[in-house]
């Protein structure tokens, strides 16, 4: 008997509240429908990864294989652990190379005096980011051509060979990141630079009468100040680790370089769409996605106990 | 205030590192401009160069005689102006509940969306629902189906959530209703977020292809980037190599000369190069403010 | 994680599947929902009589041909046969990947003219996006067309649409692929080394590369000069003759000791790789070799030859003879040189493009005048060997949509559409240039025949680029244009005629052909076979570390990855037709 009460009366509760924060769901519905049909509709595609798709059978026609194309994944195709293993390395390049590139950068525009000076400098080094990857790998092989580009003009000026760097595997990754420090170092300093002039004056003051000189400023107060925005920062980039910058690679690369700069996005792309394996192709992309959701909560679950905040 | 050597040393190698970074950003674009304004024929490319070769607008004229580089800027600004205002309008209207604490189920809610982030169905199925809805080779696909990006929604979401709430309280005792608070306080204040994401949208819609290139057939839909990569990935653009080929008199396909693929990239970057210094504070502040909040 | 976010997820999961299923139901499967898309038209005439039907057809372009809906190809076509047409456009841009979504979302084009790779078509029939077209039905509705593919005498032809006994695809034998890349030299480069004669073995054909990057061959005391470049990403192509020179076609079928293998597997690839290693780190060969196009910027391969940077080419396509003096090399050549203009135009019609003829192929480097190039021949190996493989006469298709087998009325009308289109010639002409005696006529002319020429008024009109495309042939701008020997030969009468001759005579000799000619059971399967290959091949030519271990190695693993089974398979075939 109080079960059923208690049961009735939490839904009584429950329309209440709703009707409480109608105008709110009213407001919000629009947002929810136009998910509902353009993310979850589709994701019944995700069914793909477990048939043979044959397009004259269509999605629901297509023979059911299970996991196979996972099993063929890891045992059977000899590029797929190539690919994996691409996507991380170059994930994790770009995170010891780039992440603290950004850091580097607010660190020393902070030294600068010149305000004009600092301002111009700033101004110029966040354009990089709003250029799109086709422009900047436009500006790249321009630049980067052995026949007419500049970077081999200047080397051969030196008395060097000239070097095919985007066709070359073991030059691709170092273009990759430094196109990538290019990008976005400029940009991505704001965040730092915030932080940074956070801090407060009277800490440099006191340590400058303790007799700190500029470096022992900057190790003892300026960077544990941005600890925190750098964990989060961190953590939040190891969660996407599987993500290594479709843009960028897709503008930049060539078959000839597939076995250094081959990524988990790109290799769906390709054999999804160029070489018409719909099945294998969503297998790998299912497992990228299962994989990187994982990834993702772990790491927004650490960011939560070292900063204040999660993504969520 | 005295500096020590060192102190001077630093200083110098500072000012220097950003000299030569800044030269680094700059320079690729006096370069191109430099190749743009040269002679098309017979160019030695491969040295530095700081001015034209040869003067010459042929490229540009070239380029701007193109209506295909008109149609580009139409459908790219198309894209970026009702993204923007659509975007941000669904946004705000999914944020806002969504800052309530109170809300009923609200966690479950944020979930759906959350989720989304991190699955899809893949491009077929998407296509399928495309074609199915009558939106491809529509230019609203190119807005449509992108209008909602979760991350944005939550940072504006975020934002909300640290409005202090007295502000509502005071508002509601007064008698307003929730339009009025929404109207004339929330909005208000949320005006640096709003502006901030709102630039975010638009250089996100001003930088893609990949879903013009998939969805959409006509030339004339096509944004301005699918143009530019024609002409410097592809070397296909037909109205230039019709150009091309009539004064060429020679058969197959006329090779793109360098100095069009650097005029075609200036008239394309130029618009952004102008309006970006203006623009760049409201930026840089709503990243301050982002990443101050959270 | 707390049970709350747990609780939170697995919900969001199961109406995710729900409502995606549900949704996904309402999409259906693509077979059936869809019935008869492309509707017929409007009937021809208003009584109640049934009259010939208007079909219409979506018509799909590959490059991106310029075309309005006012253009005469297109607007001729359509009244003269009675169809409408709807031209859809793939553009050059990622095209595979808008085809893969239209064949897979059932937009699919009714044709499709696929100038890619064989291998692809077996994909698409295996999709079962592609309409049957039987030997017999060709026969029948297309019998003059039917000849034309006879009159080539390649069982090859119709083996390669085979899938499990059924046929696909109409053969548009390309008649190009018979003649083989064409090879020249520099001459002035070549004397100024001391070299007196065309190079022809292999060893002629070092000397005179490390002589063309050491000793100054164009005398400007600066060392800028490379010998050689080839197109690295087409690894059919890459490097072809030198690989030809050991007796081997890395990337095609070959026979050996009565037997099918697939070339790399032949021992002297290694041999070749490091022959070319070798030559790399020399300095012979140009570094940008791996992604070199023959055609893609105004760097390209014949640029390069042409100023001077390169002095021996192997990249010539054999079309490129068939027009303006040596095809795109013509532009930049006759900038440098503008002496060879006295061997280019017929006498009387200086600068008239179409009495443009090819410049004596010069064969003799004692005769060459200075400033031309000299054509030889693929070199000749220590053992006798010599060879450049050819794409053959199938390389290009046109695919039907597998809805036209459900009406055949429609589908019938088509193919007679498009033979008429080919095999006829005023129609192939009118198709682009419109009606005869409008924008053209029959032109009758003592030393070249008669052949079809745009009149003079026509030639003077501003509007007439937008209009009909400026040759008849080629990819400037029509969209019926299917690449047939005969088009050519009338189309371009002046100057094609002669070229042909011409193409005998540089572009024949050293043929090779990929033995397999028909598509076996695990093509498809396999289809990216060699692609681990490929890579390896172009990792030991810029690096050529332990090329000898590694070739065993990548050989083991391409057998284990279908190359012992292609082998096999290819065997059986073989053996059916020994």
């Amino acid at each position: 008997m109080r079960k059923s009460t208690g049961i009735r009366n939490n839904l009584v509760q429950m329309i209440h509240q709703y009707k409480k924060y109608r105008y709110f769901f009213i407001l919000l519905l629009p947002a929810l429908i136009h998910k509902l049909i353009f993310d979850y509709a589709p994701m019944y595609g995700v069914i793909i990864a477990f048939k043979q798709f044959r397009i004259r059978e269509g999605i629901f026609g297509s023979a059911w294989v299970g996991f196979d194309h996972f099993k063929n994944m890891f045992t059977g195709t000899y590029d797929f652990f190539n690919v994996l293993s691409n996507t991380i390395e170059i994930s994790l390049l770009k995170l010891i190379f780039v992440f603290p590139a950004s850091i580097i950068v607010a660190l020393l525009l902070n030294e600068i005096g010149n305000s004009t000076f600092k301002k111009v400098t700033q101004t110029i080094s966040y354009l990089p980011h709003f250029l799109s990857w086709v422009m900047i790998a436009g500006l790249l092989r321009m630049f980067l051509s052995p026949s007419t580009g500049l970077v081999n003009g200047v080397i051969k000026l030196l008395g060097g060979a000239p070097i095919y760097f985007l066709a070359n595997s073991r030059w691709f990754r170092s273009v990759l990141i430094v196109s990538d420090i290019w990008q976005s170092a400029g940009w991505g300093s704001i965040i730092y630079l915030a932080a940074i002039t956070n801090i407060d004056v009277e800490m440099y003051q006191a340590a400058i009468i303790d007799g700190a000189n500029k470096f022992k400023q900057a190790v003892y107060i300026t960077i544990p100040s941005i600890v925190p925005i750098m964990t989060i920062m961190l953590i939040l980039s190891v969660g996407n680790i599987l993500d290594a910058g479709f843009g960028q690679i897709f503008n930049l690369f060539s078959p000839v370089v597939y076995d250094v700069a081959d990524i988990l996005d790109t290799y769906v792309y390709r054999v999804g769409m160029v070489e018409m394996n719909y099945s294998f192709s969503a297998a790998v992309g299912l497992f990228k996605n299962v994989v990187g959701l994982i990834l993702v909560i772990i790491t927004n679950q650490l960011a939560k106990t070292f900063g204040e905040y999660g993504i969520w | 205030m005295r500096k020590s050597l060192s102190g001077r040393v630093f200083g110098i190698f500072n000012y220097t590192f950003f000299a030569l970074f800044s030269m680094s950003i700059i320079y690729p674009f006096i370069y191109l401009i430099s190749i743009s304004l040269s002679d098309p024929q017979g160019l030695n490319v491969g040295r530095m160069m700081f001015y034209p070769h040869k003067f010459s607008l042929e490229s540009y004229k070239m380029i701007l005689n193109d209506k295909m580089l008109y149609w580009g800027y139409f459908n790219t600004i198309y894209r970026t102006v009702t993204g923007v205002v659509l975007s941000l309008t669904i946004l705000l209207c999914a944020a806002y509940p969504l800052s309530k604490k109170d809300l009923p189920h609200r966690n479950f809610y944020t979930s759906i969306f959350v989720f989304t982030m991190f699955f899809g169905g893949g491009l077929i199925p998407k296509y399928l629902l495309i074609k199915n809805l009558g939106l491809v080779d529509h230019r609203m696909v190119l807005v449509i189906p992108g209008l909602i990006s979760v991350y944005n929604m939550l940072i504006i979401r975020n934002f909300l959530m640290s409005i202090p709430k007295e502000l509502e309280e005071s508002a509601r005792i007064d008698g307003a209703s929730e339009w009025k608070i929404l109207f004339s306080i929330i909005i208000p204040l949320s005006l640096p977020v709003i502006a901030t994401v709102g630039l975010w949208i638009a250089v996100g819609h001003w930088n893609s292809w990949y879903d013009s290139m998939i969805y959409i057939n006509s030339p004339e839909k096509q944004v301005l980037q699918i143009y530019l990569r024609r002409i410097v990935v592809q070397s296909t653009d037909e109205e230039i190599r019709g150009m091309l080929e009539a004064s060429n008199e020679s058969i197959g396909i006329p090779a793109i000369p360098e100095t069009l693929k650097a005029a075609a990239i200036i008239v394309t970057v130029t618009p952004i190069l102008v309006v970006y210094p203006f623009i760049q504070k409201y930026f840089v502040k709503g990243v301050m403010v982002g990443s101050l909040k959270g | 994680m707390n049970m709350k976010k747990i609780k939170c997820i697995s919900l969001i999961l199961m109406l995710s599947i729900v409502i995606s299923l549900f949704m996904g139901c309402n999409q259906g499967s693509i077979s059936e929902t869809d019935g008869s898309q492309l509707a017929e038209g409007t009937n021809g005439s208003t009584q109640g009589i049934e009259t010939e039907k208007t079909y219409e057809y979506t018509w799909a372009l590959l490059n991106s041909e310029k075309v309005d809906d006012d253009n005469l190809p297109k607007k001729w076509v359509e009244e003269n046969y009675n169809i409408k047409v709807d031209l859809v456009r793939l553009g050059d841009d990622g095209w595979r990947e808008k085809l893969s979504v239209l064949m897979a979302s059932d937009d699919m084009p009714d044709m499709v003219r696929y100038n890619h790779d064989p291998d692809e078509l077996i994909k698409y029939a295996d999709q079962g996006v592609l309409a049957e077209l039987p030997e017999d039905m060709i026969k029948e509705h297309m019998p003059r067309y039917y000849e034309y593919i006879e009159s080539f005498n390649d069982e090859g032809l119709w083996k390669l649409g085979m899938l499990d006994g059924k046929h696909y695809g109409l053969p548009m034998p390309t008649w190009l692929g018979q003649y083989r890349r064409v090879i020249a030299w520099n001459a002035d480069w070549l004397k100024n080394v001391g070299i007196n004669r065309i190079p022809e073995t292999l060893s002629e054909f070092e000397e005179a590369f490390y002589k063309f990057v050491n000793e100054d061959p164009d005398g400007n005391n600066i060392n800028d000069t490379y010998a050689l470049t080839t197109e690295g990403p087409y690894p059919t192509v890459m490097f072809s003759e030198l690989f030809g020179a050991f007796g081997v076609t890395p990337f095609h079928w070959m026979e050996k000791d009565g037997k099918l293998i697939y070339g790399f597997s032949g021992e002297d690839t290694k041999e070749a790789l490091k022959l070319l290693n070798k030559w790399y780190k020399d300095g012979l060969i140009d570094p940008e070799f791996v992604t070199e196009d023959c055609r893609s910027e105004g760097n390209d391969i014949a640029w390069k030859f042409s100023t001077g940077k390169i002095g021996y080419i192997s990249n010539l396509e054999a079309s490129d003879h068939l027009w303006n003096g040596t095809g795109h090399l013509n532009k930049k050549w006759r900038l440098e040189h503008p002496e060879v203009d006295a061997y280019i135009y017929a006498e009387g019609h200086a600068g008239d493009n179409q009495f443009c003829l090819y410049p004596m192929p010069f064969t003799d480097l004692t005769t060459a005048p200075s400033g031309v190039y000299v054509h030889g021949n693929p070199p000749v190996g220590p053992d006798g060997e010599y060879g450049m493989p050819v794409s053959g006469l199938n390389n290009k298709y046109i695919l039907f949509n597998y809805k036209l087998e459900e009406d055949q009325g429609k589908y019938i009308k088509l193919l007679t559409v498009l033979e008429d289109l080919a095999m006829d010639e005023q129609a192939y002409i009118s198709s682009a240039w419109g009606e005869i005696g409008g924008v053209w006529d029959w032109v009758k002319d003592e030393m070249f025949g008669t052949y079809a020429e745009q009149t003079a008024e026509w030639k003077n009109n501003p509007d007439r680029s937008k209009l009909t495309p400026k040759y008849i042939v080629g990819q400037s701008g029509n969209p019926f244009f299917l690449q047939l020997k005969n088009q050519y030969l009338t189309a371009n009468a002046p100057k094609s005629k002669q070229r042909l001759d011409y193409l005998e005579l540089i572009a024949k000799e050293g043929v090779y052909e990929d033995q397999l000619k028909a598509t076996i059971p695990s093509q498809v399967k396999y289809a990216d076979h060699s692609k681990p290959l490929v890579q390896f091949a172009l990792k030991a030519i810029l690096e050529g570390k332990n090329i000898e271990a590694e070739y065993d190695r990548i050989l083991q693993i391409w057998m284990e990855n279908g190359g012992d089974v292609l082998t096999r398979e290819a065997n059986e075939w073989y053996s059916t037709i020994k």
